[in-house]
């Protein structure tokens, strides 16, 4: 297995978002508590659970840190139908009865979006921090799409689990 | 003169199938236009150049597309800030309400501006059928819902022979699909499309059907080693990877290149060919990096499969489309079955090759190189796999196909 054996448990988590954060996050991981700390990379764009830095020092793979099949889960096409008669019941409520908009093609997009931006990202980052039950995490996430769907994502979910974080500015 | 559009959105196997499509189409005077969805274009020409295309499809750039669209409606990526709210966040039935409705709010932008793009070719070009293989991308969707509105017929291509089981929950958004074999056939008419919508065109690669063999003028051939090199006791082991972009995937990828190579080592007479996914571009390099060693060669994603199962005996894969090819060809093949793997077709029940778990890939290999694993036995159904999975039928393939599309088009 390549990158970090996780021997001991990791306090400080480094969740980075592009591999240009990596350099500087190496830099303030040397400054304080190195043998604690692990960085993974969460990337712009879908399958956002990458792995792509492995190798690099301190890096570990989403499996390794217990978030295994995050990518290959496709919650949103093996329950296609089931969510797409939710959204389809939230148009409605929404009143969205422009027929640009009202059909299969759009919802497709939709249920696409809530599966993967949000439904399996909020589950790997929860399986992140049920399978590394040491509490104190302290999360520091690169800023550069803090106000992305899914930084947002990210953020409520670790406030949600009562888990520190703080957001690195560049 | 009728023109067809075919959607390009990668440059897997499709791509070759949609340009054996188009050249046989342009036989009876159909311009077909390929418009490239994600900047594809040298692997377009690069698959134009092998297949030894006589008359390539005009290519039609998606972002040049975007650039001259007309409409300067503004797409918005989706902002999330004022979902931000931790008391919100107690309540999951809210926050997710709350989640769906900016997901609509911020989509819709992006939906109606990708329509925009497809009408505005629309509007520029005479179409009457467009090609596609998977509604995934947005892209694909926009062209489909303008053209559904236009009255040009859509056409789905099954994008891999295997490859069908995930899409059975998707609603039906082609007017027409196209069935590799009776299989995909019985899938498509249990998802509620009429037969009168299906076309059952047997296999799209000309050699199976006994058509004209394409000859891959770069298909890197130097790479095998000659009898007369080897000797007669050299022993081919193709191994087809998942695609590395993936999380788990990647790494499940290099145990199982460890474990083929522990094999590989402990003899002399044993070449091993490790074929990239098909997604995998741009990853030749960097695997050529990682192993060196003369008993391993990395082949191209790109490269056709079936070449290379010709030079093994033996085949080790993950459920893909690949098996099919390989059960064809009568090849001894090790199945490392991964358990997320979704739905696949119901292949197990046939037995045709060696099911076993990722940590067994060594021994079962050794085993398989010593003559230790009775793989005759495995031949029993082996027809009716075919039959079921790969119509091999001379009077069906791409002219079949191109033949019925004209008259659906015309």
């Amino acid at each position: 297995m390549k990158g970090l054996a996780l021997k001991s448990i990791k306090k400080f988590i480094y969740i980075i978002r592009s591999p240009d954060d990596y350099d500087n996050v190496v830099k303030i991981i040397e400054e304080n508590v190195a043998e604690k700390s692990a960085i993974l990379q969460l990337s712009y764009s879908y399958p956002y659970f990458m792995d792509d830095l492995v190798g690099k020092k301190y890096v570990v793979s989403w499996s390794e840190m217990g978030v295994s099949n995050a990518i290959i889960r496709r919650y949103w096409m093996n329950n296609y139908k089931e969510l797409g008669k939710k959204i389809a019941q939230s148009m409605e409520v929404s009143s969205i009865t422009d027929a640009s908009i009202n059909n299969d093609y759009f919802l497709f997009e939709v249920v696409w979006s809530f599966g993967s931006k949000y439904i399996d990202v909020v589950d790997s980052i929860q399986l992140l921090f049920e399978k590394n039950t040491e509490k104190k995490y302290f999360i520091v996430t690169s800023p550069k799409c803090q106000d992305t769907f899914v930084d947002q994502v990210v953020f409520d979910t670790l406030r949600y689990l009562n888990v520190s974080y703080e957001v690195l500015a560049r | 003169m009728i023109s067809v559009v075919f959607l390009v959105r990668n440059c897997s196997i499709s791509l070759r199938r949609f340009l054996l499509l188009a050249d046989s189409l342009s036989e009876n005077r159909v311009n077909s236009i390929f418009i490239d969805l994600f900047n594809f274009s040298d692997d377009i020409h690069k698959a134009v150049d092998e297949l030894n295309i006589a008359r390539p499809p005009k290519m039609v750039s998606y972002l040049t597309l975007v650039k001259e669209t007309k409409n300067t409606r503004k797409t918005s990526d989706l902002s999330y800030s004022e979902v931000g709210d931790e008391t919100l966040y107690e309540n999951q039935t809210l926050y997710k309400d709350k989640v769906i409705k900016k997901i609509i709010s911020s989509g819709i932008g992006r939906f109606r501006f990708s329509v925009d793009v497809a009408n505005d070719f629309f509007d520029q070009m005479s179409v009457t059928g467009l090609i596609y293989d998977s509604e995934v991308p947005l892209q694909i969707r926009a062209f489909l819902f303008s053209a559904n509105k236009r009255n040009v017929k859509t056409i789905s291509i099954q994008h891999a022979e295997g490859w069908f089981d995930q899409y059975r929950n998707f609603p039906l958004l082609a007017d027409y699909y196209v069935a590799y074999g009776k299989y995909n056939k019985k899938v498509l008419k249990a998802m509620g499309v009429d037969s009168t919508r299906i076309i059952l065109s047997g296999s799209l690669d000309p050699e199976n059907n006994g058509e004209n063999i394409i000859k891959y003028k770069n298909l890197p051939e130097k790479i095998f080693l000659s009898k007369s090199q080897t000797g007669s006791k050299n022993k081919g082991v193709l191994v087809a990877l998942r695609p590395s972009c993936f999380l788990e995937y990647r790494t499940q990828n290099e145990e199982l290149i460890r474990q083929v190579m522990d094999v590989a080592r402990s003899a002399d007479d044993i070449q091993v060919f490790v074929k990239l996914h098909p997604r995998d571009c741009d990853e030749l390099d960097a695997w050529e990096k990682l192993y060196k060693s003369k008993q391993i060669k990395f082949i191209s994603g790109t490269s056709p499969i079936k070449e290379l199962l010709r030079k093994v005996d033996v085949f080790v894969t993950c459920r893909s489309a690949s098996i099919i090819d390989a059960v064809c060809m009568g090849k001894k093949i090790l199945l490392v079955d991964y358990v997320e793997d979704g739905e696949w077709p119901p292949w197990d029940k046939y037995q045709v090759y060696l099911k076993l778990k990722p940590s067994n890939v060594r021994t079962a290999l050794l085993r398989t190189l010593n003559g230790e694993i009775d793989y005759h036995a495995m031949n029993k159904k082996r027809e009716e796999f075919i039959e079921d999975f790969r119509l091999v039928d001379a009077n069906r393939g791409i002219k079949y196909l191109s033949n019925n599309l004209l008259k659906l088009l015309n």
